[in-house]
């Protein structure tokens, strides 16, 4: 219960910064967290849970589709060397490229809708999640392999039991690492072509003047975000259950 | 029987050994000794066709392939998968082959003193634990060929002597060719029926003068301590060379 007492006294300290520099600016521009919460009501009545909702639904595909991605052609990038000879420098080359610049070409093929926005949060942590599964793989011994394959093992059985569990892990460190790029980049894909989500709702108050309600929505981010990266943190543990010598 | 006949296996061109010919009796174990380097491992794992190789292994006159026969191997880093629990890692070679045996698996983990840690991960184990993990699941599947790689070096010396016995237990009780591979003398005069003294890239049958003697009682016989002055002795010349 350690990790849970911990998160209290963080939020609190956090709150507590947020409370002091509210009352020394004392402007509207940065309200005490007390206003803020007092305003919540309010703000639900706003359809905030739509927001939550389409917020959700672009993380969620975006997540899943950088998942089945990265997990393919992690794996496949060491178990096909002749691929991943092709395919590893074809990651690093592209890996640094400040996919966001890619945003005008992925309004014009994709248009504005959800579609361009999951495709350019995808493509964005696409490649950290193929190199977090390739590297997990690449780590596995290649006594594994042999021995495998001297007790008879098939390609469909050595992937079951050798290689699957092993990008297991990698993939969930990976993805919780990938989420903070995902939010950060949800939020820029909603300030256009859309009336929904929590970046929205962020930007339509900023605009509106209406102080209360952007801070509502920052706090209805940063609580989004701290429950996924509570979620994944307990699947990467979960599935990296074994190494853990006890 | 298993019949090793002008092996030879090559790394880049480079041989490390290029004719090697012998024979493993039904119910006989044969230690391979020999330097670091010479290439035991790379003629064990020639032999369970692992490797590309010129000449012909063959068991009971059949090429061995894993597909063909059941074998077992014993790395040197003992090869459990880690995200396995030891019951598990013991069940893997039966359920590869579709025929789970828990019964089976779980009277094996008896046998080596295994129950109490079954439901743990690999990393939990100590050293000794996981070498019994390592033999029992080579044992459970009741193998038609055995190759042990080192099998007992990492083991401190009272732990060896007690893997020592719990091998022979489980050899005797089903015995099928086996090849202990080791730089230890001891452990070869243990053990084998024979030794096969690797020296770079050829290899020496000879007779283990104690393989008359029950294994348990070898290391205590009064003519141990000579028998393994003589051998090393013998080999040491060749060896140095
Ligand atoms: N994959 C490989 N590629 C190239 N050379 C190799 C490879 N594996 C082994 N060798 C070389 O082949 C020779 C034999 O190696 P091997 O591992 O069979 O020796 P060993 O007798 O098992 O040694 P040890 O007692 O240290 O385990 C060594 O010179 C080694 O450097
Ligand atoms: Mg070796």
């Amino acid at each position: 219960m350690g990790r849970v007492k911990m998160t209290g006294v963080a939020l609190l300290l956090l709150h507590g910064i947020w409370a002091l520099a509210a009352l020394a600016v004392h402007k509207a521009v940065l309200p005490t967290p007390w206003a803020v919460y007092a305003y919540f009501p309010q703000l639900a009545r706003q359809q905030l849970q739509w927001h939550l909702f389409f917020s959700l639904y672009r993380l969620g595909w975006s997540m899943a589709i950088a998942t089945v991605l990265g997990v393919v052609i992690g794996i496949a990038a060491v178990r096909l060397p002749r691929l991943g000879k092709v395919l590893d420098p074809l990651i690093y080359l592209t890996y640094p490229l400040p996919k966001i610049a890619l945003l005008p070409v992925v309004m014009l093929l994709f248009g504005l809708g959800d579609g361009s926005k999951i495709i350019l949060i995808t493509l964005i942590i696409v490649f950290q999640v193929i190199i977090g599964v390739r590297d997990a793989v690449r780590q596995i011994p290649s006594s594994l392999y042999q021995g495998l394959a001297v007790m008879g093992a098939n390609r469909w059985q050595t992937l079951r039991f050798v290689t699957w569990p092993a990008s297991l892990a990698g993939l969930f460190s990976a993805l919780r690492i990938a989420l903070g790029s995902a939010i950060a980049t949800l939020f820029f894909t909603e300030v256009y072509g859309t009336e929904y989500g929590i970046g929205y709702l962020i930007m339509d108050e900023w605009n509106r003047l209406d102080y209360l309600g952007m801070y509502g929505g920052i706090v209805v981010l940063a609580a989004l975000a701290f429950v996924l990266f509570a979620a994944l943190g307990g699947l990467e543990a979960w599935s990296s259950r074994w190494r853990r010598a006890a | 029987m298993l019949e090793v006949t002008h092996l030879g296996v090559a790394y880049a061109h480079t041989p490390v050994f290029a004719d090697l010919t012998f024979s493993v009796a039904a119910h006989e174990i044969l230690a391979v000794i020999g330097p670091s380097g010479v290439g035991k491992t790379t003629l064990i794992n020639a032999i369970c066709g692992q490797l590309a190789h010129t000449g012909t292994v063959t068991l009971g006159k059949q090429p061995v392939t894993p597909q063909r026969q059941r074998l077992a191997l014993v790395p040197q880093d003992y090869g459990l998968l880690p995200w396995l629990r030891v019951a598990a890692n013991v069940g893997l070679p039966l359920q590869l082959r579709h025929h789970p045996a828990p019964q089976r698996v779980a009277a094996m983990l008896a046998a080596l003193g295994l129950t109490d840690v079954a439901d743990r991960y690999p990393a939990a184990l100590s050293g000794g634990q996981r070498q019994r993990v390592a033999l029992a699941r080579a044992f459970v599947s009741q193998p038609e060929l055995l190759l042990l790689d080192e099998a007992f070096s990492a083991l401190d010396p009272v732990v060896k002597q007690t893997a020592y016995g719990l091998f022979e237990a489980q050899w005797q009780a089903s015995p099928m060719p086996t090849l202990v591979v080791t730089h230890d003398w001891e452990e070869a005069l243990v053990l084998s029926d024979r030794l096969f003294v690797m020296t770079n890239g050829h290899g020496t049958m000879m007779a283990n003068p104690l393989s008359a003697l029950p294994r348990a009682a070898r290391a205590h016989a009064p003519q141990y301590p000579q028998v393994l002055t003589d051998l090393r002795k013998a080999v040491a010349a060749q060896w140095a060379e």
